[in-house]
């Protein structure tokens, strides 16, 4: 049976062709690491256009634009990643005090895809 | 010093030790009784325990058989078979539904004293993957482990991301992969953007390896990122990009094999990852 994951919108079988169970989890999401004027990292949310600008002399820079735009006085260190919210994880984790078998995260539910 | 008794005297009148080939029998004090577990990845599967029992004071050896339907999750499940007093002369694990590939049904036959949380087990007589048409038994097979071997091969299609979401596909519970190809399309949306979309594994947390594409997805293209088990960088030609992809790694459970894509765009999509891997149970 087709479904689709209420959380992060994803598709998927339940079972595959080969007969064996799929459990879905959602995909993290990506934020930025960022180093404040204090000196720790933090994580935050910016989207980030990359782009290679030639200077002229045939040298190119990596050239990140930032939306929003970051605080002042932070600057770029990386990328990361964090778990989506109220995400989705169907591996079995163990069974309730009736036996009956325990997802890890069922996130927001699911639906079915006709 | 005072010996200790034994916990349970054995039969003073009990038959003289069958002889096997082989072998020897093995006792069981009428406390003792078989525990089966198997922990299984295809539906449908059917496993079935069969075996010899020569009761104490009898010439007759009895014959049994039971079916334990396991779950489907990689999760042990278990069936208990108490025999009564006297001796074990063989014990073997078959698939009788179903038809896994190796890699898909481990079993597990011990000999158990007690019931429930206060169980001990004594002794392992048949450990090893199950197939419909190849038997673990005692006391012929050696005990195997379940990363031993070859695993099974599977072509798995992953979640088919909504637009503007990355692929993020996780290693199941109680299994190990070795990700042998993966592939995917990228359908750039009308956005002006370079979009370079990079392969990483990671343990669930932190990635350990990453591989970029050779060069950028555009504006309304379509591109088949491809990779499998080669060096070679790729220059894109005919909508076909390559990741390289270290073949040999293998993944535990909860790792991670994702894309991240520079300059990705709302309206950008991803298909469903078709990944072709090699699978154990972890037990």
């Amino acid at each position: 049976m087709r479904w689709q994951c209420v959380t992060c919108a994803g598709i998927y079988d339940d079972v595959g062709p080969d007969g064996v169970r799929y459990f879905h989890a959602c995909p993290p999401l990506r934020r930025v690491l960022l180093l404040a004027p204090g000196g720790q990292t933090v994580v935050a949310d910016h989207a980030v256009a990359v782009d290679l600008v030639d200077d002229g002399t045939g040298k190119k820079t990596i050239v990140r634009t930032f939306t929003p735009p970051l605080p002042p006085g932070h600057t770029f260190v990386g990328e990361t990643t964090i778990a989506r919210p109220n995400r989705r994880d169907e591996n079995v984790a163990g069974v309730d005090d009736q036996g009956r078998p325990v997802i890890k995260a069922p996130g927001g539910g699911v639906v079915v895809v006709p | 010093m005072v010996d200790t008794p034994p916990l349970s005297a054995p039969n003073p009148t009990a038959a003289l030790v069958p002889a096997l080939m082989g072998g020897s029998a093995v006792y069981l004090s009428g406390e003792d009784a078989l525990k089966v577990t198997v922990f299984n990845a295809l539906t449908s599967v059917v496993v079935r325990l069969t075996g010899r029992f020569l009761p104490v004071d009898s010439a007759r050896v009895q014959v049994f058989a039971r079916d334990l339907t396991p779950t489907t999750d990689r999760a042990a499940s278990t069936l208990i078979l108490p025999l009564g007093e006297g001796w074990l002369l063989d014990a073997g694990l078959i698939v009788s539904t179903g038809a896994p590939q190796v890699g898909q049904t481990f079993g597990v036959v011990s000999v158990q004293r007690g019931v429930g949380g206060a169980a001990l087990e004594l002794a392992t007589l048949v450990q090893g993957y199950l197939t419909q048409h190849m038997r673990r038994a005692w006391p012929a097979a050696p005990l195997a482990s379940s990363l031993d071997g070859p695993g099974a091969l599977r072509s798995i299609t992953g979640t088919d991301p909504a637009a503007g979401v990355e692929i993020a596909e996780t290693v199941p519970l109680r299994a190990r992969w070795r990700v042998i190809a993966l592939q995917a399309t990228y359908v750039a949306g009308i956005a002006v953007a370079n979009r370079s979309p990079r392969l990483i594994y990671d343990d669930g947390a932190t990635a350990f390896c990453t591989s970029p594409t050779e060069s950028p997805i555009v504006a309304s293209e379509t591109r088949l990122c491809v990779s499998s088990d080669a060096s070679a960088v790729v220059v894109a030609l005919d909508g076909i990009g390559a990741w390289w992809m270290p073949g040999q790694h293998r993944l535990s459970a909860s790792a991670r094999i994702r894309t991240v894509t520079t300059n990705l765009q709302a309206a950008d999509n991803w298909s469903a990852p078709q990944l072709l891997v090699e699978e154990w149970i972890e037990v």
